[in-house]
C-alpha cells in the first residue's frame, strides 16, 4: 500500500515530495525516480504519532527521518492493519464525536461533584485522623498567638463568673470525650475583643476562645454550654484541619480542571474555589450543631436555650437574600429549623 | 543567488510568509473537555498525555510556507515532571499550614531551584518543538540561569523596582540570543531603552486608568457612606450603592490593569522578534494594543459568562491573532537552509534532566 507525502531527512529543512509503501509489516521511503529514501526496514521500529484532530499525519523513523501526510484513511488504514496506537484511535474516536463529548462531559461533571462531595471529604478526614497530636498543636500555636496577643484584650469579666463557667466546660469536656484518655489538651480562654464581637473558637490543640461579648450576650447557663458543646464538636471531628485538607483538595481540584485556561483569569479559580469551600465549611457548622441536639436530648434540656443564643449571636449579621451561598455559616433560621428536625426525631425514635 | 536569463547574478529577492493559524474553536473544544474528564477520572495523571495532546494541536495548527510545527515531547517525561512539581507543592502547602516557621526556609529552597527549573524547561520547551523535522534548541547555560534569575534579580528591590525594565530585557536577551534552529543561532539587538520606555508609559496607564479612577471611587464611597452609615442596613438600596460601587471599582481594576498589560505584552513582544534574525531568516511581529484588549476583555466575559466553557474558543481566538501579526522574511532559500545539528541534541537519550520540567515560565 502507497501513501503520498512530504519527506524530510533530519540533517536539512528540504521537503520532498515521496510515497510511503507498505507491505506486510515492512515499509520504505521512495524519493524521485523510485530512488529509496528510507530503506526496507520493520513498521515497529518507525514511530507513528497518534492521529489529533484533522492535523497532518507523521511518521518517524530511527534514522531521524520524517514523513508528513494529509491521507488520514491511507494512514488509518495503516494502523489498523499494523495493530499500533490502538488506545490512541479511542481517544481520537472520543474527540470527534459530538455525542461521546458529550458523554464525556456529563462523565466530567459527575465525577468532579462525587469528587467534590464525597472524595475529598473523605480523604481529608482519613487524613486529619491520622495527624499526630503534636502537628495540630503546632498548627494552633501561631493562631492562638495571633488570637492572644493581637486580637484579644484581657478578660473584664468577674472571675466568679469565669470560674463557674469553666467548671461546666471541664464537665461537658468529661462527659463528651469520656473516660478514655482525650490526645486533647482542653481548655477554655476569655477575652475581650471588640473587632470580634460575640464569638468562640476552637483551636485544633484543644483550645477553645470565648468573647466576654458572648458570654455577656448569653441569658442562661445552657445556652454557654450549647456553644462550648458546638466549640468541642469542632475540636473532637477535627474540623479546621479537615477545612485545610479540603481546601488542598479543592485548590488541587481546580486547578486540574482550569489550570490551562488560568491565565485568562484569576477568577475563574478562584470563585469556583471559594464556593466550594464555604459550602465545606457549612457542612462543619451542621455537623457540630448536630453534636449539640444529641447532648441536650441525652441529658433531656431544651434546645431552645441554644437556639436563643444562635438568634442573639446572628441577629447583628443580618442575612443578605441569597448570601449563604457563599457564607461560612448555614443561615441562622436554617440551622434552627434543623435543630428542631433533629430534636424531634430523637427525642421521638 | 538566482541567475536570470542573461546570466547576471540578481540580488535575491526576499520572500514573505504569513504565520498562519488553521485551529478551530470546534475541533479543540471537543479535544479539551476528553483532556478534562481523562485527566479527572485518572486522577491527574492523563494530564501528561492532555498537555502534549493540547500542544501538538496547536503547533499542528501553526504552518509557516506549508509546513506545520510540531512538539515532540514524551508524556512519560512531562508526567515525572508533574509528579515532582505536585510533590513540591503538596509539601509546601502542608509545611505552611502546619509548621509556618519552615515556609520560609521553603521558599528560600525554591528560590534556589528556581533558576535550575527554568532552564531546564526553556531546554526542554525548545528541544521538543519542531519544524521541517528540525529542532529548536536553546544554548544558554546553567550558570546564566542562576546569574540571572538569582543574582541579578536581587537588585529589584535594592532599587526600588528601577532596574526591574532593564531585568526584563536580559532575560529576553538571555532566551533570543540563545535560541537557535538547527545549527543557526538566533541574533538579538533589543535595546533596553525600548524596555524603559514601554514600562514608562505602562505605569502611567496604570496610574491613570487604575490608580487615580479607583482612589475617586473610593473617595467618592468614603462621602456618601458617611451619609449613608446612619441610614439602617436594613434598607436594600444600601445594599445597592455598595454593589454598584463595587461593580464599578473592579469593572476598573479590570480595565486598568489589562491595558497596561497587554501594552507591555505587544510592545515587548514586537520589538524582540523585530530585532532577531534567525540565519536569512527574519520573523516580523505587528501586534496592536487596542486589538490585544479587545480580544482580552471579550475572552474574559465570554469565558465568565459560559462558566468556562469558552475556555478553548478564548484560547483558540487569541492564538490565531498572535499568530496572525507574525510573518517570516526569508531571504535567498533561507528556510530550506537550514541544517541540523548531528554532533549533539539528536535526541534527549542521556540528558533526562532536560526532559524532566516543562512549566510555563512566562519567557
Amino acid at each position: 500500500m502507497d501513501i503520498k507525502g512530504t519527506f524530510f531527512d533530519g540533517k536539512t529543512a528540504r521537503a520532498v515530495d515521496v510515497v510511503f509503501r507498505a507491505e506486510g509489516g515492512r515499509v520504505m521511503v521512495a524519493g524521485e525516480d523510485n530512488i529509496p529514501l528510507v530503506h526496507w526496514c520493520n513498521l515497529d521500529t518507525c514511530t507513528i504519532a497518534p492521529r489529533l484532530g484533522n492535523t497532518r499525519r507523521v511518521i518517524r523513523f530511527s534514522g531521524g527521518q520524517r514523513f508528513e501526510t494529509d491521507d488520514q484513511a491511507g494512514m488509518a488504514d495503516l494502523e489498523a492493519g499494523a495493530g499500533v496506537n490502538r488506545s490512541f484511535f479511542l481517544i481520537h474516536l472520543l474527540e470527534s464525536h459530538w455525542k461521546s463529548v458529550l458523554v464525556c462531559f456529563v462523565g466530567l461533571l459527575v465525577f468532579a461533584v462525587g469528587f467534590v462531595r464525597y472524595g475529598i471529604p473523605a480523604i481529608s478526614t482519613h487524613i486529619a485522623y491520622r495527624l499526630p497530636q503534636g502537628i495540630l498543636d503546632q498548627a494552633s500555636q501561631e493562631a492562638e498567638e495571633v488570637l492572644t496577643k493581637r486580637l484579644l484584650k484581657p478578660s473584664t469579666l468577674a472571675p466568679e463568673r469565669a470560674e463557674e463557667i469553666r467548671a461546666r466546660f471541664r464537665e461537658l469536656v468529661r462527659e463528651i470525650t469520656g473516660d478514655m484518655e482525650s490526645p486533647y489538651a482542653f481548655s477554655l480562654a476569655f477575652g475581650e475583643a471588640k473587632a470580634l464581637g460575640a464569638n468562640a473558637f476552637a483551636l485544633p490543640s484543644g483550645t477553645i476562645v470565648m468573647t466576654d461579648q458572648l458570654v455577656g450576650m448569653s441569658e442562661d447557663i445552657r445556652e454557654i454550654q450549647g456553644v462550648l458543646v458546638h466549640e468541642i464538636a469542632h475540636v473532637t471531628h477535627r474540623h479546621a484541619v479537615r477545612n485545610i485538607l479540603q481546601s488542598t483538595g479543592v485548590f488541587v481540584l481546580v486547578s486540574l480542571l482550569v489550570g490551562d485556561g488560568a491565565s485568562v483569569t484569576g477568577l475563574a479559580v478562584s470563585i469556583p474555589t471559594l464556593l466550594l469551600e464555604s459550602g465545606y465549611s457549612r457542612r462543619f457548622e451542621t455537623e457540630a450543631d448536630r453534636r449539640v441536639v444529641d447532648y441536650f436530648v441525652k441529658k433531656g434540656w431544651d434546645i431552645a436555650a441554644y437556639e436563643n443564643i444562635l438568634r442573639r449571636l446572628t441577629a447583628k449579621e443580618r442575612d443578605i437574600p441569597g448570601s449563604s451561598f457563599i457564607s461560612t455559616h448555614p443561615g441562622t433560621e436554617d440551622r434552627i429549623e434543623n435543630l428542631r428536625k433533629w430534636a424531634a426525631r430523637q427525642s421521638a425514635p | 543567488m538566482e541567475t536570470d536569463l542573461n546570466g547576471a547574478v540578481s540580488a535575491p529577492t526576499p520572500q514573505t510568509y504569513d504565520v498562519v493559524f488553521t485551529g478551530s474553536a470546534r475541533e479543540y473544544f471537543k479535544i479539551w473537555i476528553v483532556n478534562l474528564f481523562l485527566t479527572l477520572v485518572t486522577f491527574g495523571i492523563y494530564g501528561a498525555w492532555a498537555k502534549v495532546r493540547t500542544r501538538r494541536y496547536f503547533y499542528a495548527c501553526t504552518s509557516v510556507a506549508g509546513h506545520p510545527f510540531d512538539y515532540l515531547a514524551n508524556p512519560v517525561n512531562i508526567l515525572k515532571g508533574h509528579l515532582i512539581v505536585g510533590a513540591l507543592f503538596i509539601i509546601y502547602m502542608v509545611t505552611e499550614q502546619f509548621k509556618p516557621e519552615w515556609a520560609f526556609a521553603l521558599m528560600i529552597v525554591f528560590y534556589l531551584i528556581f533558576p535550575f527549573l527554568a532552564y531546564n524547561s526553556l531546554k526542554f520547551y525548545t528541544h521538543n518543538s519542531a519544524y521541517r523535522n528540525i529542532r529548536f534548541r536553546f544554548n544558554g547555560t546553567l550558570k546564566q540561569s542562576y546569574i540571572l534569575f538569582l543574582l541579578k534579580s536581587l537588585l529589584i528591590p535594592l532599587t526600588l523596582g528601577l532596574y526591574f525594565p532593564f531585568w526584563v530585557f536580559l532575560r529576553k536577551k538571555w532566551f533570543f540570543e540563545n535560541a537557535g534552529f538547527g545549527t543557526t543561532t538566533n541574533r538579538f539587538t533589543g535595546r533596553a531603552k525600548q524596555f524603559y520606555k514601554a514600562y514608562f508609559f505602562a505605569s502611567l496607564q496604570f496610574l491613570l486608568l487604575a490608580v487615580i479612577p479607583l482612589g475617586m471611587i473610593m473617595g467618592i464611597f468614603a462621602a456618601t457612606n458617611l451619609e449613608f452609615s446612619r441610614a439602617s442596613l436594613e434598607q436594600p438600596e444600601f445594599l445597592k450603592v455598595i454593589f454598584i460601587f463595587m461593580a464599578i471599582g473592579y469593572a476598573t481594576m479590570v480595565l486598568g490593569s489589562v491595558i497596561p498589560q497587554q501594552y507591555l505584552f505587544s510592545q515587548i513582544t514586537n520589538h524582540c522578534w523585530n530585532t532577531s534574525n534567525l540565519g536569512r531568516v527574519r520573523v516580523n511581529s505587528r501586534l496592536k494594543t487596542g486589538r490585544l484588549v479587545l480580544i482580552r476583555l471579550t475572552n474574559f466575559l465570554a469565558i465568565i459568562f459560559s462558566l468556562g466553557l469558552m475556555i478553548p474558543w478564548a484560547k483558540v481566538r487569541r492564538t490565531r491573532y498572535v499568530l496572525g501579526c507574525l510573518t517570516v522574511e526569508e531571504v535567498g532559500g533561507g528556510l530550506d537552509e537550514f541544517t541540523a545539528e548531528m554532533a549533539r541534541d539528536v535526541s534527549a537519550v542521556g540528558d533526562t534532566a532536560v526532559d524532566f520540567f516543562d512549566f510555563d515560565i512566562g519567557l
